[in-house]
């Protein structure tokens, strides 16, 4: 599973993917509770790339920044997160992969706008949101 | 000595009807299904795991230990779990999709009997006409409507066929993309018309109304008033006293006597943990397992006098495997069309099924039903929206309710090529060869659906839409993902089908296959109440002849 150490990561990696505004960002909604959920079962196949993944952001982000991930503010990590993205030089040297940003949004987009039974979109606030409403 | 005067194999939209046609008639039926008996509270409501969202399994089956195979890149194989892409799922449970379906309840248009005349056939096409004609099946239509129970507006659609009653109950509510979209339409020109559903939308034949709920196509109904055949037909089956259900049963085989003719089949049922082989026989044995599984029963029940499978001495089980390509573009409306009223499907044209210029067939085009916010993350975001960070937040806050979607079933013209064989190197967890999808569409199909996607973004273009999404549909595939169907056509020709015009299969005097396998085109509609009326005509066949003898 993933540790301490990258959950935390992964977390800023979340808020960065659906950040906190009027509304819950990631991280408060339970994707993150979701996301390691989901790689325990269906997407357990998927552990060692995040792992690997996390890695790397991290790398990145000293390596063009100069601080650890989670050290950076919002625009901080937003620019990491492009610079992946977009096979930045900074991002290719520290090994990130842009196919693995796209499955972490999906994931995080799956535990925020899915049904609070999967762990996530914690009292339904995405749906609330948007403007979706289950009536029976 | 037959244990059962008729064994029914599949309960879906097909073998449901046929198990109450032939118990209310007085014959004793064995029902059997591969899948369990789920209650709504079984199939639960989970967006990422259902018939729709398929992201990480999905809610009714079929479950892990029954693959299919398709071809890779290379020539060689490769092995699908049910929930794939590619695999062609129909829910594994008793009353199959019919369960979890959207239910729209069209019927097919005079043309769609005859497109061989009507168009003639492309080169490298198996277009036919179907042995029996509109007319013939109306009284069938009229059947399904009123015994499970269908809500439409009889006078609304101009491009509908003659009928000989209306619809026994009324439309669904209208809503706010229903007025958005009839607007559109009207400058255009266009008659339109609700949607005909196998839905209450008022109590009817003793269940209630429809509660317009937010998750319907993909999950099961939380009042019982979507009409399948598991809430309908198949209790009447089992109120006589004569049908007798088995679940969890997988037939693995038919059997045949020394002149190979069927006179039962050999199932295997899962209880406890355990598994239990029988052989059980009949008068009549009918096969409704849907166009995949049933061209597979046949071609694994091989025998001496039968080399090649039930049906098949000349080469046409598992042919002409056909779908629907589903065309449809996505658009921005400036102000809110979402007011939460399920099922969301609700207004329609079938003004492009047929006589568009220089174009074989065409297609109904309907609105969406109601997407949950996941399915609307994965299938519905325009492509230059990003898919994180706060614009993506925003476009989802912003833009869900402003966002309709028109798409809807073109009429295939299908290909011989595109067929289920067996695959003898993958076997199920009963060592049965598992079905081997092959081939592709005509390029037809690809060309009428690049018409109607058209179609669709002129449609949203003139209610209002400030932008549109979606690509047209490009390259020719398999579409059997949605409405399979083909695979056993009906035919008068004993060498270009594989049953004759009541279903029973040629050379088979007591064989019958009534589901989708036996449409020789498959409409430019949802097909479901075709393959009911189908089954209600094929199954008073039946009964006739076990009168007869």
């Amino acid at each position: 599973m993933l540790d301490d150490k990258q959950v935390r990561l992964l977390e800023a990696v979340a808020d960065t993917i659906i950040p906190p505004d009027d509304w819950p960002g990631a991280v408060k909604a339970g994707v993150c509770r979701f996301i390691v959920e989901l790689l325990g079962k269906e997407e357990q196949w998927r552990l060692p790339a995040y792992q690997e993944a996390l890695a790397a952001i991290d790398r990145c982000a000293l390596d063009a920044l100069g601080l650890s991930f989670a050290e950076l503010d919002g625009p901080g990590r937003t620019a990491i997160l492009k610079m992946v993205e977009n096979h930045e030089p900074s991002a290719v040297r520290a090994g990130t992969s842009a196919t693995w940003l796209s499955v972490v949004a999906r994931h995080c987009a799956e535990g925020y706008y899915a049904d609070p039974g999967n762990g996530g979109n914690e009292g339904a606030k995405s749906w609330e949101m948007i403007g979706y409403k289950v009536t029976a | 000595m037959s244990d059962y005067d008729v064994i029914v194999v599949g309960t879906g939209a097909g073998g449901g009807i046929a198990a109450c046609v032939l118990a209310e008639r007085g014959f004793s039926v064995l029902l059997l299904e591969r899948g369990e008996k789920l209650s709504f509270e079984q199939v639960g409501r989970d967006h990422l795991r259902n018939q729709r969202l398929s992201a990480y399994g999905h809610n009714v089956g079929p479950n892990d230990g029954n693959p299919r195979t398709i071809r890779n890149g290379s020539g060689d194989f490769i092995a699908l779990s049910p929930w794939q892409g590619g695999y062609h799922a129909n829910a594994a449970c008793v009353g199959s999709g019919t369960l979890v379906y959207g239910a729209q309840s069209w019927r097919f248009v005079p043309e769609d009997f005859r497109m061989a005349s009507v168009y003639g056939t492309p080169e490298g096409s198996s277009l036919a006409d179907w042995p029996i004609d509109y007319d013939e099946l109306e009284p069938f239509y009229t059947r399904v409507e009123w015994e499970l129970g269908v809500c439409g507006d009889a006078g609304a659609n101009a491009h509908s066929a003659w009928r000989s009653r209306p619809y026994p109950m009324p439309p669904m509510q209208r809503t706010s993309q229903y007025d958005t979209l009839k607007a559109g339409a009207d400058l255009l020109g266009w008659n339109t018309a609700p949607v005909p559903l196998l839905i209450n939308s008022q109590e009817y034949g003793g269940r209630p109304a429809c509660v317009a709920c937010q998750q319907c196509v993909g999950f099961a109904c939380p009042v019982g008033a979507k009409n399948g055949s598991a809430n309908t037909v198949i209790p009447r089956a089992l109120a006589t006293g004569r049908c007798e259900l088995r679940a969890s049963t997988m037939v693995t085989r038919l059997v045949c006597n020394n002149m190979g003719k069927v006179v039962g089949v050999e199932s295997a049922t899962e209880e406890n943990g355990e598994c239990r082989t029988q052989i059980d026989y009949a008068r009549k044995v009918i096969v409704s397992c849907g166009a995949i599984e049933t061209a597979r029963l046949l071609l694994n029940s091989r025998n001496d006098r039968y080399p090649n499978g039930i049906g098949n001495d000349f080469d046409q089980v598992g042919r002409n495997l056909q779908g629907h390509y589903y065309p449809g573009a996505l658009g921005l409306m400036p102000h809110d069309v979402y007011d939460g009223i399920g099922p969301g499907v609700v207004i329609s044209t079938s003004r492009f099924n047929h006589g568009n210029e220089g174009i074989i067939g065409g297609g109904m085009i309907a609105n969406e039903f109601i997407m949950t916010p996941a399915t609307y993350w994965h299938r519905a975001l325009p492509p230059d929206v990003p898919r994180w960070g706060q614009a993506n937040k925003d476009w989802m806050r912003e833009n869900y309710k402003r966002t309709v979607h028109v798409t809807g079933p073109v009429q295939e013209i299908p290909s011989p090529g595109a067929r289920v064989t067996v695959n003898k190197q993958v076997r199920d967890k009963y060592g049965r060869p598992v079905a081997h999808l092959s081939g592709a569409t005509h390029q037809e199909t690809v060309r009428t659906s690049q018409f109607m996607w058209h179609r669709c973004v002129e449609w949203l273009e003139a209610s209002g839409a400030v932008r549109t999404w979606g690509d047209p549909p490009a390259g020719a595939w398999l579409s059997g993902g949605q409405h399979q169907a083909g695979t056993c056509r009906m035919g008068d020709d004993a060498r270009s089908s594989v049953t004759d015009r009541w279903g029973r299969i040629h050379d088979q005097p007591n064989l019958y296959v009534l589901d989708s396998s036996l449409h020789v085109t498959n409409g430019g509609f949802n097909p479901v109440l075709t393959i009911m009326a189908l089954a209600f005509r094929g199954a008073e066949k039946v009964a006739a002849e076990l009168n007869d003898h």
